[in-house]
């Protein structure tokens, strides 16, 4: 135990001292937020780049619903032939229409190139509308025990990303164990422990340690200062947004092991794991909504881990609707894959002869 | 466990890399207390034989016998015991000497006080400062601190002075004759004939794998005759070499550095054929020097190479 503490105190040490490691895990994720975050949605108080949208008026319902997105100007119309004349001469960006069990969105499409987030306006509404049938007004309260509040926030595009930010922030524990297990191996650095009688779980477990506080308090980090530039409450479940990270970074850290497995060469996995996590970023929703790609994209964003640990992010922040079976889901398949992992190449990383 | 005249016992001891046998059925026995010293050129298999008695290799056959106890490989029961300095020591960057001093100190049951190590090694200005800023001779003497945390009974310094300039190499040697004093029994490997000569009570001189010959350094040099060696630069000529032996010269001849070395009881004499037999052939000789023979004559006379020519 003593060995244990000792070498997750001291990784913990070098990790905040390493300035690279410092700028990627805490000052990248916060940039990426500020310019995605201008791209997709001001900030309240920054100017709201405003949609026109039509409503029929016989959709009173649906009416509600709309007024709580953020940065939607709402016309209200009498007739269908009026709404989507607007729509096409440009005076409205978008048209909504709802029968009572599908939407239908009219969207003008020389506002659609201007306006990234009219291509998300289906989504978002999806999201708020859920929320109304779900007997949801505009405080919304706990309905029933197994649910998770989803939707104290108020729905909007930018409220949605930001929880994806942390993913950052969690993702880089990819690195962190491409270190361990690859450079730390091929710089010797390893070798120095080996010729101490220290157990190999003990250093394995306590530099995972090390490295798992830093994420943890680095997403937290993010998480708070995006909540304090963008003007946003997020409305946390502690117990889920904590268990989230965790078995996140665990699962990340899993990821890194495995590259490290895959490929002997350190700086070959590094390249993987960087071309890995841009795709990840890119295709799992997280600096911008997955509605932005065609359904097939959409399909290949899913089976990425990311978009389960940026799913999971925004459930526990209150911005998407989610049952808690799928955050202890997603956590219990990360942290086994991390424990199975973990068990295979932590018990070799102290022999400097390969079997 | 105390009861033993040698700590450490090496027999037959081999180990091999594909076709490469890098350790060839090597046997030695180490005095308690003293130094002893394996001293080969780049390659000879110094680093493998240290490593499997440190417990990083595992031998392919043989017998080692370490505090007295027959080991199969050497386990954690011993690495409580014994000191590391391997030949590059890499440490994780941005922790401070002391710190990294401390977190290795914590990995054994017992050892000796940081501040004491970072005295004893001359640190303790530099405790506060990253290992990634210190100096060669400083970065060596933080490898040899880390090898005392646990005040071992038994040190491996594997080239622990490779690299490093005069002033620093003798700073290394002073702590390791401070060692000694306090009853350290301490291996070294070297490549470096004059820190043999200068630290070793014990030489085995290895090379392909295998211990060529091993005693004393005074005793490894009277093993190959003559009072005097003397050398000079002379262009390669053969009939000026064959001259030489002609008139009974005893001679190795460096054609990869123009270098002839003489040994010889009569150095008047010798130089004197040297020069005759020079001029003669229209040779010109240059940078005489006449000097004790050492273990890299030793080496010379032994493989016909010498031990930093790789």
């Amino acid at each position: 135990m003593k060995v244990f503490l000792s070498i997750a105190l001291y990784r913990f040490k070098s990790f905040y001292r390493d300035t690279f490691t410092f700028f990627f895990t805490l000052v990248l994720p916060i940039i990426f937020a500020v310019i995605f975050g201008f791209i997709f949605g001001r900030p309240e108080g920054m100017g709201q780049s405003t949609i026109k949208v039509g409503i029929l008026k016989d959709n009173e319902d649906l009416i509600k619903v709309v007024e709580r997105i953020e940065g939607l100007n709402i016309s209200i119309l009498s007739h269908f032939d009026e709404l989507k004349s607007l729509v096409l001469k440009g005076s409205l960006d978008g048209g909504i229409l709802f029968d009572g069990k599908t939407f239908n969105l009219i969207i003008n499409f020389s506002s659609f190139q201007q306006k990234p987030f009219l291509r998300t306006l289906g989504d978002t509404i999806a999201n708020a509308y859920s929320l109304k049938e779900a007997g949801v007004e505009e405080g919304f309260i706990r309905v029933e025990e197994e649910f998770i509040d989803p939707g104290k926030a108020r729905v909007s595009n930018l409220g949605y990303m930001l929880p994806g930010v942390m993913s950052f922030s969690i993702a880089s524990s990819i690195f962190s164990m491409i270190a361990l297990f690859g450079y730390y191996r091929k710089r010797k650095i390893l070798k120095r422990f080996a010729v101490s009688p220290i157990n190999p779980f003990s250093f394995v477990l306590g530099m995972i340690m090390g490295n798992f506080l830093i994420t943890l308090l680095s997403s937290l980090f993010v998480l708070f200062a995006v909540q304090i530039i963008f003007n946003i409450k997020f409305y946390i479940n502690w117990e889920y947004l904590l268990l989230s990270i965790s078995s996140s970074i665990l699962g990340m850290m899993a990821l890194g092991i495995f590259l490290t497995a895959l490929f002997k060469e350190p700086q070959t996995a590094n390249n993987v794991g960087n071309l890995l996590l841009n795709i990840m970023i890119f295709f799992s929703g997280i600096y911008f909504p997955l509605s932005f790609l065609p359904n097939y994209l959409r399909t290949f964003g899913q089976i990425l881990p990311l978009y389960y640990v940026a799913k999971a992010l925004r459930i526990s922040v209150g911005v998407e609707e989610g049952t808690p079976n799928f955050i202890f889901s997603m956590s219990i398949i990360m942290v086994s894959v991390f424990i199975i992992l973990v068990s295979i190449f932590g018990r070799d990383i102290l022999q400097v002869e390969e079997k | 466990m105390n009861n033993y005249k040698f700590i450490v016992e090496v027999e037959d001891l081999r180990k091999t890399y594909g076709n490469v046998k890098a350790v060839d059925g090597v046997n030695f026995k180490i005095k308690k207390g003293s130094i002893f010293t394996l001293l080969g050129p780049n390659g000879a298999g110094k680093t493998t034989t240290l490593e499997i008695i440190e417990g990083l290799r595992i031998p392919d056959g043989g017998n080692i016998k370490i505090f007295g106890k027959e080991v199969k490989r050497i386990g954690k029961e011993e690495k409580e015991l014994i000191g590391v300095s391997l030949q590059e020591t890499q440490l994780i960057s941005h922790l401070t000497v002391k710190e990294t001093l401390s977190m290795f100190r914590s990995f054994y049951k017992k050892g000796l006080k940081v501040d004491d190590i970072l005295e004893f090694i001359n640190l303790k200005d530099k405790a506060k400062s990253p290992v990634d800023k210190l100096s060669g001779g400083q970065k060596q003497r933080l490898a040899i601190g880390l090898a005392l945390v646990n005040d071992p009974e038994l040190l491996f310094l594997d080239e622990p002075t490779t690299g490093l300039d005069p002033q620093a190499r003798r700073s290394i040697w002073d702590l390791l004759l401070q060692l000694k004093k306090q009853g350290k029994t301490i291996v070294l490997t070297t490549h470096y004939m004059e820190e043999a000569e200068f630290l070793a009570d014990w030489v085995c001189i290895m090379d392909y794998g295998k211990i060529i010959r091993e005693g004393t350094p005074e005793d490894l040099i009277k093993s190959i005759g003559g009072e005097s060696v003397i050398e000079v630069d002379v262009e390669e000529n053969h009939s000026f070499l064959d001259r030489l032996k002609e008139l009974g010269v005893n001679y190795t001849y460096n054609p990869k550095h123009g270098r002839l070395l003489a040994k010889t009881d009569n150095v008047l004499e010798t130089i004197d054929s040297i020069l005759k037999t020079a001029r003669e052939c229209s040779l010109k000789v240059r940078n005489e020097i006449i000097r004790q023979p050492n273990l890299e004559d030793v080496f010379l006379t032994l493989t016909g190479r010498q031990l930093r020519e790789e």
